[in-house]
């Protein structure tokens, strides 16, 4: 079924939008759910809260690109999940060495407070223009890597590059996102 | 800030600019599908075509080996049951008799001076293809030349009935003009080709053997040694050279590496024609 199609299920308040949306991207979102969380259960529960999610918020929203939408609703569900998880369970996965790779751009000594809303919102508009000055390659790296939390091989394979070409470009991208955020005064 | 908080805020990613990558990466998956659907058909094309190159490759030497490399590239099996059994001679013996036509287009071309292709020494990789086409038309005119002399030949020899020798031949005759034989050991001593005189009775043996048969490729047949040569000539001054083997064998000049299966009967019956 097309994208708008099932839109208008949703905005017509019809349960097969659920249906639907589980056939057609419930794959999708498990996979988006697993990189974060490293758990089929945990991850499959995740989609679930997704679908019910998107039941809340279609209408009012009309999303322009249904997968992404679902991708992000799926992602940060994850993240609040395993954020909710102690140290102990969080693992060693994909995930750990995706937050160590960000704290190189981190900096618990500035002045800024994720508490503030205003300020969460600033750092995602800085982080939104950030991406977008990205040239696409760098683009498409960096996205994979640190809004789906792919792992480097998958990404090497999904652009025919080498793992250690990855890498090394994820690695410029951070250094790039440092000074960003830095002159932003994010981080000092 | 955490790298926890800056993971958090990557969440509020514009949904456009994940679709764009997700594009790009559908995009990238489709151009590899389709560089790998190009592959394959690339792959397939290469071993069709490898292996329809070992076969041709096959044929031919499995042709070589039977000695029907030469044959007439209209086919060989049905080339060569045209060529013993049609009515008016073939428009398809596009192979011309070397032995016999070129040995009769040098006796008449000139006596003692080599045919063109006799020619061929060393200096013959310097003639030019100018030359080499004087050649050619040399030894053409020379097998009309010869044509000419055999049909006076069969004319000296015609009987009352009005029928040479090449009549013999009967509903075989095509058209050839001219029938000319000569044992094996005649031949190899230098003896002269003999015009028979026609009779109904050489006709119904001749024409039969000629008719068509059970053909076999030469290298399965024991054909045993040649005894008679049968030498016709066609308007246009091509020779096919009919060998008659001892173990009642038939092969044609035009049709190498096949011989013909005659019976014993008719074996005989022609070696008392031709004695």
């Amino acid at each position: 079924m097309e994208d708008t199609a099932i839109i208008d299920l949703y905005w017509k308040r019809d349960e097969r939008a659920i249906v639907e949306t589980d056939h057609k991207y419930g794959k999708y979102c498990h996979t988006v759910a697993y990189n974060v969380l490293s758990d089929h259960e945990d991850s499959q529960e995740c989609v679930n809260d997704t679908w019910l999610r998107a039941w809340n918020s279609m209408p009012p929203q009309r999303p322009s690109v249904l997968r992404a939408f679902l991708a992000k609703i799926t992602r940060n569900l994850a993240f609040d999940r395993y954020r909710a998880r102690g140290a102990a369970k969080r693992g060693n996965g994909v995930m750990e060495a995706v937050l160590e790779e960000l704290a190189e751009c981190a900096d618990t000594s500035g002045s800024w407070n994720a508490e503030e809303a205003y300020a969460a919102k600033e750092l995602k508009e800085a982080i939104n223009r950030f991406a977008e000055s990205l040239p696409d390659r760098e683009r498409n790296l960096f996205i994979r890597r640190y809004f789906f939390a792919e792992d480097i091989a998958d990404i090497a394979q999904r652009y025919q590059m080498t793992e250690n070409n990855v890498t090394v470009n994820l690695s410029r991208t951070r250094k790039k996102l440092r000074k960003y955020l830095s002159e932003g005064g994010f981080i000092g | 800030m955490r790298a926890e908080d800056l993971f958090e805020a990557m969440g509020g990613l514009d949904e456009e600019l994940i679709a764009r990558s997700e594009r790009k990466v559908r995009s990238n998956t489709k151009k590899k599908s389709k560089n790998r659907k190009a592959r394959s058909t690339i792959y397939r094309f290469a071993v069709v075509t490898m292996t329809t190159a070992a076969a041709v490759f096959l044929f031919l030497m499995a042709r070589d080996l039977i000695g029907t490399s030469k044959a007439d590239s209209a086919g060989s099996t049905q080339a060569i049951t045209r060529a013993f059994t049609e009515e008016n001679g073939s428009g398809e013996d596009a192979i011309l008799a070397q032995g016999a036509a070129e040995d009769a287009a040098a006796d008449t071309l000139n006596d003692g001076e080599p045919m063109p292709e006799a020619e061929a020494s060393p200096e013959a990789g310097n003639k030019t293809v100018m030359e080499s086409d004087a050649g050619n038309k040399a030894a053409k005119e020379a097998q009309a030349e010869a044509a000419e002399e055999a049909v006076e030949a069969e004319t000296e020899t015609a009987g009352d009935s009005g029928k040479t020798a090449v009549d013999l031949l009967g509903s075989q005759k095509g058209d050839y003009v001219s029938l000319e034989y000569i044992s094996a050991a005649d031949e190899a001593a230098g003896g002269s080709r003999i015009v028979p005189e026609y009779t109904e009775e050489g006709e119904a043996i001749l024409s039969k053997a000629f008719s068509g048969g059970k053909t076999t490729p030469v290298f399965l047949a024991k054909v045993g040694e040649p005894v008679y040569y049968v030498y016709l000539t066609k308007e246009n001054g091509e020779v096919h050279k009919a060998t008659f083997y001892e173990n009642a064998y038939v092969g044609m000049s035009n049709i190498p590496g096949v011989v013909m299966e005659i019976s014993k009967e008719e074996y005989e019956d022609i070696m008392e024609l031709f004695h």
